[in-house]
């Protein structure tokens, strides 16, 4: 077999990768391989369901991957400048839900320019691991697919950029009844918290310091399935 | 007469070596003997080690009971045995082993050791016998059973080494010679490395089915069906597939009688009797069928390797095994419809299935029919529309093939499909035409004035098979499954002369559960695949991940071609040619990826494959020699008519 889909062993690949061919090759040795397998490589336990364990797959790949970014604002490979962004597919490879980005700060201090986003930074070079997750699936169970190192082609940047000042210029006007996951074609703003007890400051119309939920930037579905459609072929076509 | 031709008795050596031909055919004989050594001597695990394709090392260890230093010597002692002491026992002989053959064989053509010793005792021995000549024999530490080490084979017997295939082949020989034992002995644990990798894991099973499981994979498995019947000490038990698994060669026959794996032409021809009308002409069945008949009615000792049989009635087989599939088939298309035929079971007492069947195949066939029972299956196949139904049954039938637009008028010439090829069928069930041969008709081909397809006048669809055209004054007839072939066989066959291969990525590969001996064959031909544009990679010693698909084709059709091409690679391993496998490969891909019969397009598609066939460079014959087009002229038509 060629060393495109080599063999690798997870236990040797904790380091981060020297580059992103590297990277593309642990990917690729994980593809079609089960949560549980690769939790056994890690020695790993596997959580019965994700209610408790939120999170616990997109973890598991980025220490399968050699990730050190975890959930700081920089790259999870920062030396590379490549976020990895696991995104749970259906059967039909559509994904399940809409694709965390980076928390949308409400107390000015966002970027009004797309140009200076961390938004943009954040998808400049990600690393797409699709995961096979349908309704109901023990966690162990679900399934890795083939990886995607996506970078924006100019059209997708575009999009994104225009919901970007759109949303941006919402939080800056403090439109806080707007502030909704109804707004951007590409991105939207959604709540971003453990539970709604949880608020921050933020300035309201009327510039009066208001407390609300927090907010965080998130890919739609339709653009994510566009996404991957594009480059890959889902099971369904 | 001279000296040199008297006759004389030949040295000892010269016997084994002439006795080690029979017995030692290839590495994988090797590990045959061995490993059934291993059974007889009680083994309950077995561990197989294979490097170099069996030529550089072979080594087998088992937990039996060992042999003392005196047996282990005498074992290197031809017809010296432990299975067999008086003429009675080769009447009723229950071990594997029995000639006392195998030992001395592998010893005179290889380095060879045996380290064994009795259970219980403290030390063991050590022997190394070099080219039939002891060297060694001292004690070493008995770690329970017997571990035999043959190196350099036939290092002494230069002729056979020339005959020996590349590794991968042996190599595929050895796993299947592994598999076939392992399947048999599902109490025993088996494994088989080469290389680091594990070719076969069979950890002692609890049954047969786990044992199928664990050697077939789970998604064969999941197709296959239980049965087992008795009748006057006759006693079959096994598993037979789903009518829609099907493969194109015999390799996933398993027939053993009285537990030993076994080729039959008598067993084997009672078992596809079974599945004939049922899987598609020229595919074959995945069975494993367990024949135990009463020790005199079958007799063992017709080969040295023990893989012929001689059954004392071989019509009592046929109708055994026949009897006992038919029924079984009969039990599963009475449960579930078989998805490969397309329409429910009807309803229909089993005695008028069974007469049907019966009367369709003896029908068919000229040689008698033991009593068959059939199933509904059966008749669905039995009633499939023959389009060309007097070529497809004449067993050398001509097909008048006319281009388009000929300059000459009459200039017609005429291709042979070879016997069990459909003319009309869904698939391509025929045979590959050869390289030369395909040449020869395309150039032929080449001669003739094609028709610039494009400028037909589409008329429509018949059957959804065939696209009606009308070119001036003549009827063209195109058939859609072929047209789509030659375009799509072009595509690949210029992928592989150079052209950029494109290939889609799934976004989750497909696992193909194969046995070992196929991964090995798809590792091989990856290359090759990948130039059609198809990404594969080892998932395990019996799963290929399939991760890239030809731009443009659908994962399922290329997920079946590639099962396809593992058979045929394994089946043809012993070809050195690769643009051959690769034009096989083309040849198959592109025959599963096409539009099938039956397969409705649209008024723009239809045109559209026209178009594209003008862009091939052959567009008259498919590659396996089936015509893209039949042409009628006005006078012929009017003919059918009864007109003047």
């Amino acid at each position: 077999m060629n060393d495109k889909y080599p063999r690798v062993s997870l236990v040797d690949v904790m380091d981060a990768p020297a580059n992103p061919e590297a990277l593309m090759q642990r990917a690729r040795s994980l593809a079609g391989r089960s949560l549980a397998w690769i939790a056994a490589e890690l020695d790993q336990p596997v959580p019965d369901d994700l209610r408790r364990h939120k999170g616990w797959a997109g973890q598991l790949l980025e220490r399968a991957l050699g990730a050190s970014g975890g959930s700081r604002a920089e790259p999870d490979f920062p030396h590379l400048g490549i976020e990895l962004k696991s995104i749970p597919v259906g059967t039909d490879g559509r994904p399940r839900e809409s694709t965390w980005v980076c928390v949308a700060p409400l107390d000015g201090s966002l970027a009004p320019c797309w140009q200076d986003s961390w938004v943009r930074r954040k998808l400049a070079s990600v690393l797409w691991l699709p995961v096979l997750a349908s309704a109901g699936q023990p966690p162990g169970e679900r399934r890795v697919g083939t990886a995607l190192l996506w970078s924006p082609s100019a059209e997708e940047d575009r999009l994104l950029e225009r919901d970007y000042e759109e949303l941006a210029e919402l939080i800056c006007t403090g439109a806080l009844n707007r502030l909704d996951a109804h707004q951007g074609e590409a991105l939207q703003l959604r709540p971003k918290a453990a539970n709604s007890r949880e608020l921050v400051w933020m300035l309201d119309e009327q510039a009066q310091w208001v407390e609300v939920n927090p907010r965080g930037f998130y890919l739609r579905r339709t653009f994510t399935e566009q996404l991957l459609s594009d480059r890959l072929l889902l099971p369904s076509t | 007469m001279s000296e040199a031709r008297r006759i004389r008795v030949l040295p000892d050596s010269l016997v084994n070596k002439i006795a080690a031909g029979e017995v030692i055919e290839r590495p994988a004989s090797v590990v045959k003997e061995l490993v059934e050594n291993a059974l007889d001597a009680g083994a309950t695990r077995v561990e197989v080690e294979v490097d170099g394709g069996g030529r550089a090392l072979i080594r087998v260890r088992d937990d039996g009971v060992g042999m003392s230093r005196d047996d282990a010597l005498l074992c290197l002692e031809r017809h010296a045995t432990s299975k067999l002491s008086s003429d009675e026992d080769l009447f009723a002989l229950r071990s594997l082993g029995f000639r006392g053959e195998a030992i001395p064989s592998i010893a005179e053509v290889s380095r060879f050791e045996l380290t064994t010793g009795l259970c219980g005792q403290e030390r063991g021995s050590r022997l190394v016998v070099d080219g039939g000549v002891i060297r060694e024999v001292e004690d070493a530490p008995n770690a329970g059973g017997t571990e035999v080490v043959v190196r350099r084979l036939f290092f002494n017997v230069p002729v056979r080494l020339k005959f020996l295939r590349q590794p991968r082949t042996e190599m595929g020989h050895v796993v299947d010679v592994v598999t076939r034992i392992a399947m048999a002995h599902p109490g025993v644990g088996f494994s088989l490395r080469s290389g680091g990798r594990a070719l076969v894991d069979a950890p002692v099973a609890g049954g047969l089915g786990e044992r199928v499981r664990r050697l077939l994979g789970k998604r064969a498995t999941s197709q296959l069906h239980d049965f087992h019947a008795e009748d006057d000490g006759w006693r079959a038990e096994g598993m037979l597939s789903d009518p829609s698994l099907h493969r194109s060669n015999n390799s996933g026959l398993f027939l053993y009688v009285n537990g030993r794996p076994v080729r039959d032409r008598t067993f084997v021809g009672a078992v596809l009797s079974a599945y004939r009308g049922v899987v598609p002409r020229g595919r074959y069945p995945t069975v494993v069928f367990f024949l135990d008949v009463p020790l005199d009615e079958v007799d063992h000792n017709v080969h040295p390797t023990k893989a012929e049989v001689r059954f004392r009635t071989g019509r009592k087989v046929w109708r055994f095994v026949s009897r006992v599939l038919d029924d079984a088939l009969l039990r599963l298309s009475g449960t579930s419809p078989s998805p490969t035929m397309g329409q429910p079971p009807e309803v229909v007492s089993a005695t008028v299935q069974a007469e049907e069947l019966r009367l369709a195949r003896s029908a068919r066939e000229e040689r008698p029919v033991y009593g068959q029972l059939g199933n509904l299956a059966g008749r669905a196949m039995d009633r499939a529309p023959a389009v060309l139904g007097a070529a497809a049954a004449s067993d050398q039938a001509t097909v008048t093939v006319a281009p388009a637009k000929s300059t000459v008028p009459d200039s017609t010439y005429a291709l042979p499909i070879a016997a069990g090829q459909s003319a009309s069928g869904r698939g391509c069930s025929g045979s590959l035409l050869s390289l030369a041969r395909f040449a020869a008709v395309h150039q032929r081909g080449g001669l003739e004035s094609l028709p610039a397809y494009a400028d037909l006048e589409y008329i429509g669809a018949f059957a959804r098979s065939f696209l009606l055209c009308a070119a001036g004054d003549e009827l063209v007839v195109v058939d859609q499954h072929a047209a789509h072939e030659c375009v799509l066989f072009e595509r690949f066959r210029s992928h592989q002369a150079g052209q950029e291969a494109r290939t889609q990525r799934l976004l989750m590969p497909e696992l193909l559960e194969l046995d070992a001996s196929r991964v090995l064959a798809l590792s091989d031909a990856q290359e090759a695949l990948l130039g059609m544009g198809i990404e594969l990679s080892v998932f395990g010693s019996d799963t290929v991940a399939l991760h890239g698909v030809p731009a443009g084709l659908g994962a399922g059709r290329v997920r079946q071609a590639v099962g396809d091409m593992a058979d045929q690679l394994v089946a043809g391993a012993e070809s050195s040619r690769l643009d051959f496998v690769r034009y096989q490969l083309s040849a198959m891909l592109a025959c599963h990826c096409a539009v099938r019969a039956g397969d409705p397009l649209s008024r723009d598609e239809a045109r559209a494959l026209l178009v594209q066939l003008d862009q091939t460079q052959h567009g008259s014959f498919g590659p396996y020699g089936r015509p893209v087009t039949v042409r009628f002229d006005r006078d012929q038509v009017v003919r059918w008519f009864v007109r003047d």
